[in-house]
């Protein structure tokens, strides 16, 4: 294991923030006219150069029931993602599924994995810095976490800049694998573009007209534009988009909005539980008859409603559902263990946790650059892939994409919605290879 | 011209005289362009009409207390926002975790939210008054910090949500648009509110003595008045009202730690446009940022049309529409609409 690297890295960065902190301290102390830098972040690490040779990298095997790693005895993951404000129920969800694939990892390998969560606050400022905390103070090997796009960019473009390797669990903006990916960043979701593809042939053959409302920040506008661009593609028209401030206290205006475009279908792009607000207040307004589509379910979203509300869904896309059939096991463990039936955020926890570190076993270090070799164009074998219904999963090399099957789901009759074990309130349409839906890499953008 | 004629010429004159020609203008402009919006859109214009009464009327409810409070006291609540996040999750615990009926919570939590704020009251805002406001608001800052972390210690960081009743689930038909129930009832809650504290603020000798406390503290205790009780009393209502406003709110969309920042700034908001002192005012604010919300983006997208300028259909403006509508009526009156000189009436 390359421990003096590690120490090496992290040295360097806390000496770079320090430095600047002292620098700022002086300049302040000295009313001086130099600007230093006066953020503190010490961004100037390294240049991702110093990892090991990438010779040591996978060999194409998850490990299975190897014994891999035998120098790495020890790793610990540093999460920052929402524990608090509108997404917290989704962070939440995360950090279990990530507690759950420690576990299981600490089972089959002979590693020790610890957890660090901070909290995003749901702001990209305050994550960069808890980010920084995490790999300068804390000295994590890998960082993951994010449910915000936004959270997700910029601790992104620090840890691309820095040599960090990061998992953006729950982040779908398609410029994390486009025009912003980064040769330490692995997005372990699907991306808004594929959940777009997934979703768009049955939006376009359900409709003609759509009027499409999304929450106006990163993950909706790219939503709305990916889902717009699919419609209008296959010859279907978007009447009206209403970018939607999130999170917002009332929707009914929006939604009258969208009652006087006269479109027979409504694309709901809105994120996290604000969509229930969205939902409650177009049955309030009885246009629930209307086509109603979403770019992406999570059922703990629905939950929220009563189950006639909930069966207005017409359509969905979804990277992973208890309507899944696949992961028995792990909906059950989650159903035990947490306060939380389980639903895509916990698996997206535990999709993290578990790529970290087997990349890290495999390449037996925690080297980014090492993690990063073993990590490109790896098939996935892990557990993971029962979880998600089986079908292939492999890490795209030229984008850092996990590209893996997506579905289409639609709300379950009242009478055969299910609570017990857990709640199951979706069935699947159609299950998609992720390669059917994954953007081809010339149109991602992105060059690594 | 004849006496009934000269006679009308003469009071609109009078009324005018108080009116500045840029209200003025900016009357006339805003009448033209809603009946703008009204003919080129009618079916969204009416929708957007009554759904800008009631989220306006919600807004009275969430800046009621805080302009009691403001007006009569002269104390910069911010735990204004903290007093209606606990409205929330006193509602919330007491239908889900000691199983009361909606009705039941309604009553039970505005008072659990009243006592607290007696607590503040009687522990730290006693302590300030005659202060300058910018000591209060700082306290009273404080005092949100404290309550939003003991509210994530006592409920974790996660949203909740009490069942709604049965009989308010779905929308009523209005014959000209369609309203979720719940905000109907909503409304109803936030009118008889406001008639009920106008009446004892106005029609009481507990209203009356709190108003001469303000006006003359001294003298007011010189006649026999417990003064301090009275605000105590008052600081109660406030924070009842406070409570009342987030138990309604948490049926409908929840509560979490956040909530007592997001829905303080829009009441301080409210207030401000309203007057400070002003219940009335703070009445006519609700209205009007309600309507602005939902109004301005119809008379943005019909200008557009007539004019063929598609910038002039601003997407995602909503936000911002608030503070707008604060600039523009504190450019014209820096008092508010109904606010006298100074912090207080």
């Amino acid at each position: 294991m390359s421990e003096d690297e590690r120490v090496t890295r992290r040295a360097f960065l806390q000496y770079g923030g320090a430095t600047a902190g002292t620098a700022a301290a002086i300049s302040l102390a000295g009313c001086s006219s130099g600007d230093g830098e006066s953020d503190g972040t010490g961004d100037g690490g390294d240049d991702g150069s110093d990892g090991g040779d990438g010779s040591d990298g996978g060999d194409g095997s998850d490990g299975g029931t190897t014994d891999g790693g035998a120098g790495l005895e020890s790793l610990s993951i540093g999460m920052v993602t929402s524990t608090s404000g509108p997404f917290a129920v989704f962070g939440n969800a995360a950090v279990t599924g990530a507690e759950l694939a420690i576990q299981d990892l600490e089972s089959e390998y002979d590693v020790s994995v610890d957890l660090t969560t901070a909290d995003s606050q749901l702001d990209p400022s305050t994550a960069l810095d808890e980010a920084r905390s995490l790999v300068t103070d804390d000295g994590v090997d890998f960082l993951m976490g994010a449910v915000s796009s936004a959270v997700a960019l910029k601790v992104a473009g620090w840890a691309n800049q820095n040599g960090v390797t990061y998992f953006p669990t729950g982040a779908h903006s398609s410029a994390l694998t486009g025009e912003a990916c980064g040769q330490y960043v692995f997005r372990p979701s699907a991306s808004n573009s594929m959940l777009a593809n997934t979703i768009g042939a049955e939006m376009a053959a359900a409709a003609d007209e759509w009027y499409l409302m999304y929450s106006d920040y990163t993950w909706g506008q790219t939503a709305q534009e990916a889902v717009s661009t699919i419609l209008e593609d296959q010859g279907k028209t978007v009447v009206g988009t209403e970018a939607v401030p999130f999170p917002s206290d009332d929707y009914a205006q929006y939604i009258n909005n969208a009652k006087a475009s006269g479109a027979p279908a409504i694309g709901v792009l809105i994120a996290g539980l604000d969509l229930r607000k969205a939902a409650n207040q177009i049955i309030a307004k009885g246009i629930q008859d209307r086509t109603l589509a979403m770019h992406q379910l999570e059922d703990i979203v629905y939950w929220g409603l009563d189950e006639e509300s909930a069966s207005i869904l017409d359509i969905a896309g979804q990277v992973w559902g208890p309507g899944v059939d696949g992961g028995d096991d792990f909906k059950q463990r989650v159903a035990d263990e947490s306060e939380m039936d389980p639903y895509v955020r916990h698996l997206l926890g535990y999709m993290s946790a578990d790529q970290g570190v087997r990349a890290a076993v495999r390449a037996d270090t925690s080297d980014p650059d090492a993690m990063r070799d073993t990590l490109e164009g790896h098939e996935v074998d892990s557990p993971i892939v029962e979880m998600k219904g089986g079908g292939e999963m492999y890490w795209r090399a030229e984008d850092h994409q996990l590209v893996q099957p997506t579905y289409t789901v639609s709300s379950l009759p009242t009478g055969e919605m299910s609570n017990d074990p857990y709640k199951t309130w979706f069935e699947v349409e159609e299950t998609f290879a992720g390669d059917d839906v994954v953007r081809s890499v010339a149109d991602t953008g992105c060059s690594l | 011209m004849n006496d009934a004629t000269t006679g009308l010429v003469r009071r609109t004159r009078r009324r005018l005289a108080g009116v500045s020609p840029v209200a003025g203008v900016a009357t006339v402009v805003a009448a033209v362009l809603l009946g703008n919006a009204a003919v080129q859109e009618p079916g969204l214009f009416i929708d957007q009409a009554i759904g800008g009464l009631v989220y306006g009327m919600i807004l009275v409810m969430l800046s009621l207390g805080l302009a009691l409070v403001l007006g009569l006291m002269g104390v910069v609540n911010f735990a204004h926002g903290a007093l209606f996040m606990l409205g929330g999750y006193f509602t919330y615990s007491a239908m889900e975790t000691f199983g009361l009926p909606f009705v039941a919570a309604l009553v039970v939590a505005p008072i659990a939210v009243g006592i607290v704020g007696v607590g503040m009251e009687v522990v730290v805002l006693r302590r300030l008054y005659g202060t300058t406001p910018i000591i209060g608001l700082l306290a009273t800052f404080g005092l949100t910090l404290m309550v939003e972390e003991a509210a994530r210690f006592v409920w974790g960081a996660s949203g909740l949500q009490p069942s709604k009743p049965e009989v308010l689930t779905g929308g009523t038909d209005l014959l000209v648009t369609r309203v979720g129930s719940y905000r109907l009832f909503t409304v109803f809650v936030s009118a008889l509110s406001v008639a009920v504290v106008y009446y004892l603020i106005k029609n009481t000798d507990f209203g009356l003595s709190v108003r001469a406390g303000v006006q003359d503290g001294e003298m007011t205790e010189f006649v026999g008045v417990n003064l301090p009780l009275r605000f105590t009393a008052m600081f109660f209502l406030g924070s009842v009202i406070a409570g009342l406003g987030g138990a309604l709110r948490v049926v409908e969309f929840g509560v979490d730690p956040g909530t007592a920042e997001e829905f303080v700034i829009l009441a301080f908001v409210v207030v401000v446009i309203g007057g400070v002192g002003s219940l009335f005012g703070s009445v006519v604010a609700g209205l009007l940022v309600g309507w602005a919300q939902f109004l301005l983006p119809v008379v943005l997208s019909s200008l557009a049309l007539v004019t063929g300028v598609a910038a002039i259909e601003v997407e995602g403006v909503g936000r911002l529409i608030p503070f707008l509508v604060m600039i523009a009526v504190l450019l014209v009156r820096p008092r508010g609409l109904f606010g006298e000189e100074g912090l207080l009436e």
